[in-house]
């Protein structure tokens, strides 16, 4: 992952995200699968990331979302926002989330 | 005495059931389709899925089968070259397999009907291919999900038995059948989810017994087992009482072939994606919903159903990992309970 990746980015942290009609995921007991439909790929998250994909699935922005994980795991709110983040703009960039900016723009 | 594999085709009617399917077809074949239709059922019928099969002149077979368009999905060769078989797809006339040594089967694209033209073996030895590769297809067709394992039942549940080919499932379950266990299905298992279980379609009653396997069990033990329907230079077919019910599956064993780690040993298992879906036994489908069914099954059997690795090793016993298996499952069975 890029350096710039991992940087907390405000505007993304404003925005909610939500999946495509053709992505859908299912949790298995130690990682979750995030399957895209139209390319037929499958995609694994570890846990946290697939607690994190699940909390901004309700609709929450990113950083709402933080707040909840950062209290969750007990961890400083900063470090989780970077991972909410990365973990999103990676998915974004695999076409497995959308973000409301995205969908307005 | 064994079996008879077929009996006259005419106008007679049988039917059957299977990986939650209800049969109906113009043939006989034995452990799959031996119900007269037009007699009232022996035993209270589990619901499925209607499936009809009919044995059709390769003419007849053409007419439902239109050539152009069709998308090969699958062509298999031997070492030699020659072909052993090719499965295609065609967006309205649905799935042809064609096997030089089989025959050629067009299954429909909603897995309603199949078309049989059978090569010139034994019925057993087509029959064999029709059950063991194009029906799951049908099913799957239908929602179920097919997964490369055996099963038995121990009273209302079912444990699966997941090998590699030629790993061992099949002489398990038959053992396992010794020790007081019910056939479910052999090489093939019909899933379905519903709500928060796992739910197990008995297969054809049908197993195929290697020949070292048969002498191992000795024949007054294999005669107990089931009769005679064919057999091969590898194994024997028989039919066997099998368990006419759907039922949860209730835990989930993975057979592994190991030096290093005693024989018998059993521990347990999260099953992760990559293991599960690499033995889903027909991937040819890849509609998504049926992608998102498959995923469904899997995700709830790694989350809700107990999954352990049996470890064999290279000089097994399959009766004496079979007793391991059911001393086990029992105890996983009441703890669930």
């Amino acid at each position: 992952m890029s350096e710039d990746k991992s940087m907390r980015d405000t505007t993304l942290l404003a925005s909610s995200v939500r999946l495509p009609e053709h992505v859908v995921h299912r949790a298995f007991a130690a990682e979750t699968v995030v399957l895209n439909l139209q390319t037929g790929q499958y995609h694994g998250l570890n846990p946290v990331a697939g607690r994190m994909l699940g909390v901004l699935e309700n609709g929450v922005t990113m950083q709402d979302a933080a707040r909840q994980l950062a209290a969750e795991y007990g961890q400083p709110l900063e470090t989780i926002e970077e991972d909410i983040c990365g973990l999103c703009t990676d998915l974004l960039e695999r076409g497995l989330i959308e973000t409301d900016s995205a969908k307005e723009g | 005495m064994p079996a008879p594999a077929s009996r006259p085709r005419g106008e007679r009617r049988w039917r059957g059931g299977a990986f939650g399917l209800q049969l109906e077809a113009d043939f006989f074949a034995a452990g799959l389709l031996e119900e007269d239709a037009d007699r009232p059922a022996g035993h209270p019928r589990e619901s499925g899925r209607a499936c009809s099969l009919a044995l059709v002149c390769a003419d007849e077979l053409e007419a439902h089968w239109p050539l152009e368009q069709a998308r090969v999905l699958c062509d298999l060769h031997d070492r030699a070259g020659r072909r052993l078989l090719t499965i295609e797809e065609h967006p309205e006339g649905g799935y042809q397999f064609d096997a030089p040594a089989y025959g050629r089967y067009v299954v429909a694209r909603d897995g309603g009907r199949i078309l049989c033209v059978p090569g010139d073996q034994p019925d057993w030895e087509w029959q064999a291919f029709l059950i063991g590769q194009v029906l799951p297809l049908a099913a799957v067709l239908h929602g179920r999900v097919a997964m490369h394992a055996s099963a038995v039942s121990l009273g209302d549940h079912v444990i699966g038995l997941v090998a590699e080919s030629r790993g061992g499932k099949s002489s398990l379950a038959i053992n396992l059948i010794r020790h007081g266990a019910a056939f479910v299905a052999d090489d093939v298992v019909a899933l379905e989810r519903a709500g928060e279980r796992i739910l197990v379609h008995p297969g054809p009653r049908l197993a195929s017994v290697r020949h070292a396997e048969a002498d191992a069990l000795g024949p007054t033990a294999l005669q107990h087992l089931g009769a005679l329907v064919g057999r091969d230079e590898h194994e024997q077919r028989v039919t066997l009482q099998g368990e006419p019910r759907t039922l949860r599956l209730a835990a989930l064993y993975f057979i592994e072939r190991s030096e290093e780690v005693s024989h018998g040993a059993i521990r347990e298992l999260e099953p992760g994606p990559s293991l599960l879906l690499g033995h889903t036994f027909s991937n040819l489908v890849r509609t998504p919903a049926l992608r998102v069914g498959q995923l469904d099954v899997f995700s709830q059997i790694a989350r809700t159903v107990p999954t352990f690795t049996a470890t064999v090793s290279p000089d097994s016993n399959a009766y004496s990992l079979a007793g391991s298996i059911h001393e086990h499952a029992l105890r996983v069975i009441g703890g669930a309970a």
